[in-house]
C-alpha cells in the first residue's frame, strides 16, 4: 500500500532523516514510535507529499507521490501534529469544504457518516473556535477521512488530549480499522499497545525495529510510579502495602514506589496510597521505559553488526 | 477548475460573513462620499464660473471631476487591498491549514488561482463603493457612459494586479502585518516605475518599464482610451505575480 524507499531529509544541517525505509500492507494498524525529534513527524510530512526528500522515494499504491502527486494525495488522509483548522468556519462547512477539495463529487451523507462516526453530531454547527481540544482533535481526524481515504496517517492524535479523551480516541482507531490501513506516530508506548497490530520504533531519524506488538514485551520494562508522603511509613503502613502489593512496592524513606503494566492503574495506586497513608505529597511517573528501550535496542543492533 | 472553486469559495464567503469586511467598506464608502461631495461642490461652482459671460462655456465633467476623484480612490485601494488580503497566506500557515491544501489532491497553481479570485472579488467590493457616488449623480446630469465603463474596466484590472501583488506578498512572510507593508509598498512602488519610464533616457528601458508600467495603462483606461494592448498588459503583471506566488509556496517546502 505504501513503500517508503531510503528516505533522507535534512533541515538545513540537521539530518532529520538517515535512510529510513519500510512498507505498509493493508488493513493493519501500524505505530510509529520514537522519542520527541525521532522525525516521526518529518517522515509523515514526506509520505503525504507535503515536504519533499533530500534524497528517496515514496510510493501510494505504487504511485511516486513526488512524480505524481494528485492521484497519490487522492488514496491519503492526513492528520498533521497541529489539527489543520479553520476556526471562524462551523464544523459541517468545513468538512464539506475537505470534502469538496478532494473529491470530484462529495456526498451529504458521507460527511453524515463520519459527522456520526466521530460523535460530532452535537456540535456539527457550531464554530471551530467554541469547541474543547478534544473536540478540535475529532475534526481533525473527520477531516482527514472525509474522503474515504485507503490510508489515515496521524501525527500523534492522543497528544494534549485528557485521559478519558485518549481512551475516546484509542477506541476511534480500532473502529476505523476496519475500513483504512492507518498509520499512526506516538511517543507513548502504551500508546501503541494499545492500538497498533505492528509498531515501527525510529530514534534520530533512523529505523530500529519493526516488531508486531506480541514481540514488543521482550523489550519492555516495567514503568514505576513514585508517591512521596510526609512521614516515613510506619511498620503497620508498610505491612499493609506489602500485603496488598507483593513484590510491586519498594519503599526508600519517604518515597514509595510501584511497578505498573499499564497507565490507568495509576488513579487505583494514588487512591490506595490515600487510604493508607491518608494523603501523598507528590505523585511521579518515570517514563524512562522507551529510553531504556532505546538503549537496549541499539546496543543490540551493534552487536549484531560486530 | 473545481479545486480552485473550491478555495475561491472558501475564501470568498468566510470573508464576506466577518465583520471586518464591513468595516473596512464602510470606512471606505464613508471616505469617499466626503471627497466626492466635496469636489462635486467645487466642480459647480467652477461651472457656474466658466458659463458666465465672457468665459468659454461647459467643463467637461470626466476630465475635471472625475479623473480627480479617481486619483482618490487608488490613493485608498493601494493600503485597503494589502489589509484585504493579507490572511491569505500567511493566515494558512498560521491556522496549520496550509499543510491541509498542501497536502490535498489538487495543484499549487490552483490554490493561488482561487485566492487570487476570491481576493479581486473583494476588492470588485469595494470598486463598487466607490463607483456608487457617480452613480448616483448620474442619474442627475449627463456623464460620458462609455468613458466611465472605461474606467470601470480599468479599476477592475487595477485591482486585479494590487490583489495579485499583495498575494504575493503574503506568501514572501509568516506575518500578515509585514504582508500589509510589503503589499502596500509593492502597489506604491508602481508610481516609481511610472515616473522611470517617462524620464528614462535609454529608449531601451523605457520599452521594457513601459511593459510593466501599470498605472500609465490604467490612466489610458480611466480617460476612456480603450487599448487592447494595455488590458493585455495589465493581465500579464497579474499572471507574474500569481506565478511568483505559486514559486513561494512551493519554494518554502524545499528550504
Ligand atoms: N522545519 C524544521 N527546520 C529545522 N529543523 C527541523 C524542522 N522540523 C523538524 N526539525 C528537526 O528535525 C528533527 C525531527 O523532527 P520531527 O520530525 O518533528 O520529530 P518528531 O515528530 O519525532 O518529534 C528534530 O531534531 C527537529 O528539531
Ligand atoms: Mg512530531
Amino acid at each position: 500500500m505504501i513503500e517508503v524507499k531510503n528516505v533522507y531529509k535534512n533541515y538545513g544541517p540537521v539530518e532529520a532523516l538517515k535512510g529510513v525505509s519500510f512498507d505498509l500492507g493493508k488493513g493493519h494498524v501500524i505505530g510509529l514510535l520514537g522519542p520527541n525529534g525521532a522525525g516521526k513527524s518529518t517522515i509523515m510530512k514526506i509520505m503525504t507529499g507535503f515536504l519533499p526528500p533530500t534524497q528517496g522515494q515514496v510510493k501510494i499504491a505504487d504511485i511516486d507521490i513526488w512524480e505524481n502527486p494528485v492521484p497519490a494525495k487522492q488514496k491519503i488522509g492526513y492528520l498533521p501534529e497541529n489539527p489543520p483548522l479553520y476556526e471562524s468556519m462551523r464544523v459541517y462547512d468545513y468538512l464539506k469544504f475537505c470534502a469538496d477539495l478532494r473529491l470530484d463529487h462529495s456526498s451529504a451523507e458521507r460527511i453524515s457518516f463520519v459527522v456520526d462516526r466521530l460523535g460530532l453530531a452535537e456540535v456539527v454547527h457550531k464554530r471551530i473556535l467554541h469547541l474543547s481540544k478534544g473536540f478540535k482533535q475529532r475534526v481533525g481526524i473527520a477531516q482527514a477521512m472525509v474522503h474515504n481515504p485507503d490510508v489515515l496517517i496521524l501525527d500523534e492524535p492522543t497528544i494534549g488530549l485528557d485521559p478519558v479523551q485518549m481512551i475516546e480516541i484509542r477506541d476511534l482507531i480500532l473502529e476505523l480499522k476496519k475500513d483504512h490501513t492507518i498509520f499512526i506516530s506516538t511517543h507513548i508506548l502504551t500508546e501503541v499497545e494499545k492500538t497498533c497490530d505492528q509498531v515501527i520504533i525510529i530514534n534520530k531519524g533512523q529505523i530500529i525495529a519493526r516488531e508486531s506488538i506480541g514481540h514488543l514485551s521482550k523489550w519492555k520494562n516495567n514503568k514505576r510510579v513514585y508517591f512521596t508522603v510526609s512521614t516515613k511509613p510506619s511498620q503497620d503502613q508498610f505491612d499493609l502495602l506489602f500485603r496488598k502489593f507483593g513484590e510491586r512496592v519498594k519503599v526508600n524513606g519517604n518515597e514509595v514506589s510501584f511497578e505498573v503494566k499499564d497507565d490507568l492503574e495509576n488513579s487505583k495506586l494514588s487512591q490506595s496510597m490515600i487510604e493508607i497513608f491518608g494523603g501523598i505529597s507528590s505523585m511521579r511517573v518515570d517514563d524512562s521505559s522507551l529510553e531504556e528501550i532505546f538503549v537496549q535496542m541499539t546496543s543490540e543492533q551493534a552487536n549484531e553488526t560486530r | 477548475m473545481k479545486p480552485v472553486k473550491v478555495i475561491f469559495k472558501r475564501d470568498f464567503f468566510s470573508r464576506l460573513k466577518s465583520p471586518r469586511l464591513l468595516v473596512i467598506l464602510s470606512l471606505c464608502a464613508l471616505f469617499w462620499s466626503v471627497i466626492f461631495i466635496n469636489l462635486t461642490l467645487t466642480y459647480q461652482q467652477s461651472s457656474i464660473l466658466a458659463s458666465q459671460p465672457g468665459q468659454t462655456g461647459l467643463l467637461n465633467i470626466h476630465s475635471q471631476l472625475m479623473m480627480s476623484y479617481f486619483s482618490w480612490i487608488v490613493i485608498l485601494l493601494i493600503l485597503v487591498i494589502p489589509i484585504l488580503i493579507m490572511g491569505f497566506i500567511s493566515g494558512e500557515r498560521k491556522s496549520h491549514t496550509f499543510e491541509l491544501l498542501m497536502t490535498a489532491p489538487i495543484h499549487p497553481y490552483q490554490i493561488i488561482v482561487g485566492k487570487f479570485f476570491a481576493g479581486w472579488g473583494l476588492g470588485l467590493l469595494l470598486l463598487a463603493c466607490a463607483f456608487f457616488f457617480p452613480m448616483v449623480l448620474s442619474f442627475y446630469v449627463d456623464m460620458d457612459v462609455m468613458a466611465m465603463l472605461s474606467s470601470f474596466l480599468g479599476f477592475s484590472l487595477l485591482v486585479a494586479v494590487y490583489v495579485s501583488m499583495s498575494l504575493f506578498a503574503s506568501s514572501l512572510t509568516h506575518s500578515p502585518m509585514v504582508a500589509v507593508g510589503l503589499g502596500f509598498l509593492l502597489n506604491l512602488s508602481l508610481f516609481l516605475i511610472a515616473g522611470f519610464s517617462w524620464d528614462a533616457t535609454s529608449a531601451l528601458i523605457a520599452d521594457l518599464l513601459q511593459q510593466v508600467d501599470v498605472m500609465t495603462k490604467v490612466n489610458y483606461l480611466f480617460m476612456g482610451e480603450f487599448h487592447l494592448s494595455s488590458i493585455f498588459g495589465l493581465f500579464s503583471v497579474v499572471v507574474i505575480f500569481l506565478f511568483l506566488s505559486e514559486r513561494m509556496i512551493q519554494a518554502e517546502r524545499w528550504q
